[in-house]
């Protein structure tokens, strides 16, 4: 198991960041979904060692997240979500430093610094000084320092914040590549659900601290129930109403459409029914292909 | 083919020891350091002193134009107390910018990630402060014995002095260390290695100016445990089993040099955190 959490609790004075978090994730790659303040980091930063959790207990890789936090962080890569640089530095000067913070010797780190460089897009401007960086270079250099000693797993803070579509792709296409295809595991934080649904195999959901559903995001995408975008003329509300005491979902949508989630059991007659005793006419319904956005949307809501 | 696929290797290679991980970031410091011209003007003057001293002792003990001049521990004592103002403004120049600038650049969260603890980054860094001091006291202190010692054409000097070379190291150090501890404490309460280094320099005039004050007022110099500078010459007064320059207490200024650097590794060991909690 890459990272096996029991029941772990952060707390900072009175406010508990972190509610019974318990995690098991067999690798591969696995995005962390929330909203901002959701827990997301706090739990990145438990996992790296740098808090320690109030209760419970857990392990990456093996070692304990309480007593082994260098033999984590020997393995493991980071990319955190702010800006950082070390100042007076270039990117090669940086990536092969974090590579020597490591434990790797500075004539293997320089080479391997100018090689990560240009896996991460930046071997022409390696020589250029980290303050002149624009924002999309920081993120990769920020990706290039997590990667530096080849590390079994990386933990990916906000990846794509702050970047232009181009840059956001790219981002994620070097993501992809991580986990796909250089075997390095990967857990990607982010409140972007289509950059999770696109790199990733695994989802967690996390909100106010709390746990609240993971999986795959195929099986967590069929166990919601079917969704359907529908547009009424009539009493909306009656509708509305009478959806829910079925135990459905009613969001409004983009062009005054309504979303309906059913319940696992109902289909679309089930609306039509609804349609009928309200005497409501259904203009638009059509079925909606599930996204993880409709996951996070339910759970969240649930909570 | 896009260009990762063919850069991305992995690697196998050997690690380093744990042990030394804090001499990466003092040899990382050191190293942006030296790149500075003014810095390397500034330990360039710095040696000037040595080399007087150093055509003093030849004068004296070789050419025997200097009678009138002891070398003894005095000698050593005087070079490293003339040394102080030196080792002041080095400490602000290397050592004001040191954590001040990671925290400027977000830089603690990359330094924590990696396997080295909070304990290893502080020695990293003192480390950086403690190679430039020692290069104006501790370095040409024990050169300048060590020369003391190859001009006199017999080993009376030696026989009668060896005891020295300790009293060097120890005041050294005891320049080194409070200077390192107190400028890093500074460095690491603000972003700004401007304001650690105008503080660091306000705390050693401002003890200074009081102490001047106090003296002119009382007529007495046993209030010298007030200023920074009169504890350590307090200080080194003891490492050379000298009579003190001042009337205070030399237990007063040990005490007080000891406060100081305990004082600064505490601070230094609040600041430095990979997490800023804000409740």
């Amino acid at each position: 198991m890459i990272i096996d959490l029991e029941n772990v609790t952060v707390v900072f004075g009175k406010q508990k960041a972190l509610v019974g978090i318990s995690l098991q994730f067999a690798g591969g790659s696995m995005g962390l979904l929330g909203p901002n303040g959701a827990g997301k980091t706090t739990l990145l930063k438990t996992l790296l060692g740098f808090l320690s959790p109030t209760s419970g207990d857990g392990t990456v890789l093996g070692f304990n997240i309480r007593t082994q936090q260098l033999s984590i962080r020997q393995r493991v890569g980071y990319m955190p979500e702010n800006d950082c640089h070390i100042p007076g530095m270039n990117a090669v000067t940086f990536v092969s430093y974090a590579g020597q913070l490591t434990g790797m010797k500075p004539k293997d780190s320089v080479q391997r610094a100018h090689e990560i460089l240009y896996y991460v897009g930046l071997g022409e401007v390696r020589y250029r000084d980290l303050e002149s960086y624009s924002t999309g270079m920081k993120q990769r250099i920020k990706l290039g320092q997590a990667l530096v000693h080849d590390p079994e797993l990386v933990f990916l803070d906000e990846p794509t914040n702050g970047l232009d579509p181009r840059g956001r792709l790219e981002m994620l296409a070097l993501i992809q590549d991580i986990s796909t295809r250089k075997g390095i595991h990967v857990i990607l934080s982010s409140h972007l659900l289509p950059d999770v649904e696109w790199v990733c195999q695994d989802a967690t959901v996390i909100h106010k601290g709390k746990r609240l559903t993971c999986g795959k995001i195929q099986d967590l995408k069929h166990a919601v129930g079917p969704v359907f975008e529908c547009r009424i003329k009539g009493a909306a509300e009656a509708f509305r109403a009478e959806l829910q005491t079925l135990g459905c979902e009613c969001l409004d949508a983009e062009d005054g459409m309504l979303r309906v989630h059913l319940v696992d059991g109902l289909g679309s007659e089930s609306i039509l029914r609804v349609a009928r005793e309200q005497g409501v006419q259904i203009r638009h319904l059509v079925p909606v292909k599930q996204s993880l956005e409709d996951v996070f949307l339910q759970v969240v809501g649930e909570s | 083919m896009p260009i990762h696929d063919v850069t991305y290797r992995h690697w196998s290679g050997e690690w380093t020891s744990h042990p030394y991980r804090w001499w990466v970031i003092t040899r990382q410091g050191i190293s942006l350091l030296i790149r500075k011209k003014r810095f390397v003007a500034l330990m360039i003057l710095s040696a000037i002193p040595f080399l007087v001293r150093t055509v003093i002792l030849y004068l004296s003990v070789v050419v025997g134009q200097l009678g009138f001049l002891k070398i003894d521990a005095k000698f050593f004592e005087d070079f490293l107390t003339q040394q102080l103002f030196f080792a002041f403004v080095i400490a602000i120049y290397a050592g004001a910018g040191l954590i001040a600038n990671d925290l400027k650049g977000n830089a603690l969260q990359i330094y924590l990630s990696k396997p080295i603890t909070r304990k290893d980054y502080v020695i990293g860094k003192l480390g950086v402060v403690a190679v430039f001091l020692s290069i104006p006291t501790l370095v040409p202190g024990l050169l300048l014995f060590v020369l003391a010692v190859a001009f006199h054409s017999n080993l009376d000097f030696l026989q009668q002095n060896y005891w020295v070379i300790g009293s060097i190291v120890m005041y050294s150090l005891a320049i080194i260390l409070t200077y390192g501890l107190v400028v890093l404490a500074l460095s690491a309460l603000s972003k700004s290695s401007r304001f650690a280094g105008i503080v660091f320099a306000a705390f050693f005039f401002f003890s200074q100016i009081v102490y001047g004050i106090l003296h002119q007022i009382l007529r007495t110099t046993s209030v010298a445990w007030v200023s920074l500078t009169q504890n350590l010459i307090q200080v080194g007064d003891f490492f050379f089993a000298a009579p003190p320059h001042y009337a205070s207490p030399t237990w007063v200024s040990g005490l007080i040099v000891a406060g100081l650097m305990a004082a600064s590794a505490w601070l230094i060991h609040r600041r430095i955190r990979a997490v800023e909690v804000v409740q």
